[in-house]
């Protein structure tokens, strides 16, 4: 019926489904990509059921820290959700000049984020559930519970973070704060998760074994494992966890609704920032194409925080890899160097999808009296010149000791952030920058490409270096 | 006899999106003319003046901006043109001034003459005391006076406006109509589309009134009104007779206000 919840909430789900990135959004890529996830997850549970059995003690553990992590990876996705709800759609003039209630926009809008972040993750969940529940494991489809559960936990807590933001920073900060503090969250508990059970070495389940912090402050019959213990022994608990949150929703929807929406009026037509520098400065003119064209792009970049995050965040991803590589250095030539061709590459692509593809007003560059190519040159140098001294480190870092392998490493990062680059060249469409998380999910053969082209540069560095010693 | 090449030239101009978009256009506007191109939601106004910008190639057709063809020296004929969109596009994390700076530096302008020019829009248009803040925080009629001076700066031969009015208040709307004016009386071609009649009828030299992809008239209003064989009509009664005779959909002009009802006493 018009106007009623279930109505609401019908009509933001299709928002919801709406506004999902481009790409893999559609379905049939959508079940390619679970079929995928089954698959793979089949493989594992394959593995699993060949390796030697887990200590009983061992699943508590494993449960916290996955729960951990999920809950922390939920509440940053719940937090960038609740910030677009209150400054990206700006429907809220509509529904509350509409004669409907307004705590019953809350409700919906609330319910659709638990539920958007609840699917989010359970798609990449659930896939692995499911293989590990055909493969005798049962238990596995506990996820089915446990995954909307953080879910709803997740959205209460990012509900109450977004408002004390709002009331901390004021409408003019929360947003980029907001999405800043999401990124921490997740880069801050993805690593600690990854590094803890790298450092733990290669031993096969040692992860689980010990837990996110088993060898460290907690051992593994302390309290803190309690609920996950409670959880794992039947079906009622979860059942009753899982009703227990939706509660809580509930209640937080309830207390903080209402200023919630006050928030959400205040920060319509409310920007982000100001400008830092001083009033009044005198005006400079002394840009060629060139310079104008790659200083706007690095402008660009460096005061938007949040895409910063967003490209730093891609960085510290691959800090536990650097760990593993770090730890396997052999012979006086670390692995770690590695590392330095991949993030090259990694890096490349980001910045250069943001120059090249997400050009903000790209009528004023058709109009200009500049050729493609000079634009385009100018946004490679802009995108590539961020990466140079990464590139060029090897190089001066081992010229003493091994400079063949550094030139042969600082030649192959700079040749794989070229090539990824030059991939974002014949990119036609134009995107925004706001899709930069979602340009891997709308493309995810172009990120299959990139892989390769890195993975190409590696065996090359390989080679070389090889060829070196041989000679 | 005048050898002077006409500010813009547009022959036999097509253009087709699944279907035309733009159906065998000729315009011929000259030097230093005000031009307001007028036509109801969908007639191909846009489109046309997007393939004059070169932000469009043409299916067939060719456009020469002072002699230049757009299609065969682009880069020579960009450099005299400026592009207005309707939409105010603007880098939200550049300050006004850096705006100006960017597109200075695209036209490759000498750095004297750009800030000369910068100062000089910036103050006529109100902009001088925020020429330091980001445009994220403008309002649209600032975003669109920002997008003007950008127009501006590089003094083009020939600008090209589309909806330049649109959103904006009173004070704003005459401060750019007057920058308009002033641009065409110190010798710029001006073609500007604008759904608002009195605006084409206060500022343009000649109007077009194209609907379907198709020039239907041409010329002052004068000429407009004998075409429509209205000789006492406002321009909007010229407008509407004349798309709803070239499109097939009359629509009747407004009959004159009835004058008011005094009030009881």
């Amino acid at each position: 019926m018009p106007g009623s919840s279930p109505w609401l909430l019908r009509h933001e789900a299709l928002l919801y489904w709406r506004e999902r990135p481009k790409g893999l959004g559609s379905n049939t890529a959508l079940v390619l990509f679970v079929v995928l996830l089954h698959l793979v997850g089949l493989l594992l549970a394959w593995t699993w059921s060949h390796a030697p059995p887990l200590a009983d003690s061992a699943a508590p553990a494993a449960l916290t820290s996955a729960a951990l992590g999920l809950l922390f990876w939920m509440i940053a996705r719940s937090l960038v959700r609740a910030v677009q709800v209150l400054y990206t759609r700006g429907d809220f003039d509509l529904l509350l000049g509409s004669p409907l209630p307004a705590h019953r926009f809350m409700a919906a809008r609330g319910t659709v984020i638990a539920i958007a972040v609840t699917v989010e993750v359970g798609i990449l969940i659930w896939p692995f559930a499911n293989a590990f529940a055909l493969f005798g494991h049962p238990a596995a489809l506990k996820a089915y519970l446990l995954v909307p559960t953080l879910g709803l936990l997740a959205t209460s807590v990012g509900l109450i973070l977004t408002l004390l933001l709002f009331a901390l920073c004021g409408p003019r900060r929360t947003r980029v704060i907001g999405q800043v503090l999401s990124a921490i969250i997740a880069i801050g508990f993805t690593v600690s998760l990854h590094i803890a059970n790298m450092l733990n070495g290669p031993s096969k389940h040692g992860a689980f074994n010990q837990g996110v912090w088993g060898n460290t402050a907690f051992a593994i019959d302390d309290p803190m494992y309690a609920p996950a213990r409670v959880w794992l022994a039947g079906n009622a608990v979860p059942l009753l966890l899982l009703l227990v949150m939706a509660a809580l929703l509930a209640l937080t929807i309830r207390q903080v609704g209402e200023r919630f929406l006050t928030a959400a009026i205040a920060s319509s037509g409310v920007t982000a920032t100001r400008s830092r520098r001083p009033a009044h400065s005198e005006l400079r003119f002394a840009g060629k194409p060139r310079r104008t064209l790659i200083l706007k792009e690095i402008r660009l970049l460096v005061r938007d925080p949040w895409l910063l995050t967003q490209v730093l965040q891609q960085c510290v991803a691959v800090l536990p890899l650097a760990v593993v590589a770090w730890s396997h250095s052999r012979n006086g030539l670390p692995l770690i160097w590695g590392i330095d061709i991949y993030l090259c590459g990694l890096l490349s692509s980001s910045l250069s999808w943001l120059t090249l593809v997400a050009e903000e007003v790209p009528d004023i560059l058709a109009t200009a009296p500049l050729a493609r190519d000079q634009i385009v040159r100018a946004k490679l140098a802009a995108a590539l010149w961020p990466i140079a001294p990464l590139a060029l480190l090897p190089a001066v870092v081992l010229a003493g000791s091994h400079p063949w392998f550094g030139i042969c490493v600082s030649v192959c990062a700079a040749g794989a952030a070229l090539s990824c680059a030059l991939l974002n060249v014949a990119e036609q469409a134009p995107a925004k920058r706001e899709d930069f998380r979602a340009r891997a999910r709308a493309k995810p053969l172009r990120g299959f490409v990139e892989l390769a082209i890195i993975v190409g540069w590696s065996l090359l560095c390989w080679g070389l270096v090889w060829l070196g010693r041989a000679a | 006899m005048n050898d002077a090449p006409l500010a813009l030239a547009v022959r036999d101009l097509r253009k087709s999106f699944g279907r035309p978009a733009v159906d065998g256009i000729d315009l011929s506007i000259r030097p230093g003319e005000f031009y307001g191109l007028l036509g109801p939601n969908g007639a191909g106004k846009t489109t046309t003046l997007r393939m004059v910008a070169g932000l469009l190639k043409p299916d067939v057709g060719r456009i020469e901006v002072f002699g230049v063809d757009v299609q065969r020296e682009p880069i020579a004929a960009k450099r005299l043109i400026a592009w207005l969109p309707d939409e105010p596009l603007l880098y939200n994390k550049l300050t006004v001034a850096e705006y100006l700076e960017f597109i200075a530096g695209l036209w490759g302008m000498e750095p004297a003459r750009a800030e000369r020019n910068a100062r000089e829009l910036l103050k006529r248009l109100e902009l001088w005391a925020h020429r330091d803040e980001r445009c994220e925080g403008f309002s649209r009629g600032m975003k669109q006076k920002a997008v003007l001076a950008g127009a501006l700066i590089h003094e083009p031969k020939l600008l090209i406006l589309d909806e330049p009015l649109t959103g904006l208040d009173a004070g704003i709307a005459r401060q750019v109509k007057d920058l308009l004016l002033e641009r065409a009386r110190s010798g710029c071609t001006i073609i500007l589309t604008t759904h608002i009649l009195e605006v084409a009828e206060r500022l343009a030299d000649r109007i077009g009134i194209i609907a379907s992809g198709k020039l239907l008239a041409e010329g002052t209003l004068a000429e407009l009104r004998t075409t429509a064989g209205d000789a006492g009509g406002t321009l909007e009664d010229v407008f509407l007779r004349l798309v709803g005779a070239g499109t097939g959909s009359a629509i009747e002009p407004a009959p004159p206000l009835a004058a008011p009802r005094a009030l009881p006493p």
